[in-house]
């Protein structure tokens, strides 16, 4: 087995990645299911780059022409899939920021009325 | 009977006062809440002092998230009729007996005050937006099997089981149309009554169709995910 130039550069485009997840788990700026995601998809570039046999055997799958053709197809197919992962969140969020904003919104008012009440009373 | 008069209002001091006024003029009894769709403007001021309650919405929701706030208010308070009358002078609150009467007398879920029914709408509304309303309203009309002549309006009014459903479950983004089809494949009951609609007289129409180039395209995809929902849950009532 033999490293390139591309190899190494790809290594090291892996371990950063690696180590910008690693930061990110020790801040708590993303949560633990998307960690995992990211650090399946740097092994996985890692065994394409180590392995160049199993390379060759997923672009036969696909019947691409060249290697990067078959990475590109992956690559396209797996964004795609995960903004539409993304797109479903972000509804989920908007819809209980909603009711949050909605809910706060009445909460307040009931509290202010009350307050009023007891101060009149007074 | 309790009714409440739900009043969305963004950007909209300069009518908001007249609005309040002429509802508080009704022969009928009604308590009034003013949604104030975080506006920039002198509307939370103007309603407040008018003493009617005002709920603040720290972000900007739209007319959908504004009404049911106003919905969830009602439920929470028990009242038996919502009515959501438009902060912009659009609707005659003179006119909210005509709405309130179906609920009252047949026990109709939902009433829509509609500018078509009868050929005395003096509405000046752009041609454009004329046209979109009546293909909406022919496209909500064969899908539900009943005829609506006007989905755009948004002088309504509710029965108490309905706004528990729509304090619950509400279309946010285009209530229009998806509301009276989601009603409708839930069960609940509606009709229309006649109601002069004016044109509007301050502040800025929420759903200026000329504004949206996708509205329509947005409209249709949310009339297509209820029918979707509608056919998923026949087939998991069928045994």
């Amino acid at each position: 087995m033999t490293f390139g130039i591309i190899q190494i550069k790809v290594f090291f485009l892996c371990l950063l990645f690696v180590s910008v997840m690693l930061y990110l788990i020790r801040e708590k700026e993303m949560k633990e299911g998307y960690i995992i995601f990211w650090l399946l998809v740097s092994l996985t570039i890692l065994v394409l780059m180590v392995s160049g046999r199993f390379l060759y055997f997923i672009v036969s799958l696909v019947g691409a022409q060249t290697p990067s053709s078959a990475i590109f197809f992956f690559a396209l197919i797996i964004l795609l899939f995960l903004n539409i992962h993304y797109s479903i969140k972000i509804t989920k969020l908007e819809k209980t920021c909603t009711h949050l904003i909605q809910n706060i919104a009445i909460m307040e008012k009931i509290l202010v009325s009350r307050m009023t009440e007891k101060e009149e009373r007074k | 009977m309790r009714i409440l008069v739900i009043i969305p209002a963004y950007n909209e001091e300069e009518k908001l006062t007249d609005v309040i006024r002429e509802v508080r003029e009704c022969p009928v009894e009604m308590d009034i809440v003013v949604i104030n769709d975080c506006s920039s403007d002198g509307t939370q001021l103007a309603a407040e002092k008018e003493g009617v309650p005002v709920i603040t919405l720290s972000v900007n929701l739209g007319i959908g998230g504004a009404v049911q706030t106003g919905f969830k208010y009602a439920s929470l308070h028990g009242y038996d009729i919502a009515v959501q009358v438009d902060a912009d002078g659009q609707h005659n609150p003179n006119q909210i007996d005509r709405l309130i009467k179906p609920i009252v007398e047949d026990h109709v879920d939902m009433v829509i005050g509609s500018r078509f029914l009868e050929k005395e709408n003096n509405s000046t509304s752009h041609i454009m937006r004329l046209i979109g309303m009546r293909l909406f309203s022919k496209i909500t009309s064969r899908v539900v099997g009943l005829t609506i002549t006007d989905t755009t309006s948004g002088f309504r009014a509710v029965g108490k089981e309905l706004i528990g459903y729509f304090s619950k479950n509400y279309p946010v983004d285009f209530p229009d149309s998806e509301a009276i089809i989601m009603i409708h494949k839930a069960g609940f009951t509606i009709v229309e009554v006649p109601v002069e609609i004016n044109d509007r007289q301050g502040g800025k129409s929420s759903t200026d169709l000329g504004k949206s180039f996708f509205y329509p395209l947005k409209v249709g995809v949310s009339i297509l995910s209820i029918l979707l929902r509608s056919i998923k849950k026949i087939r998991k009532e069928k045994p």
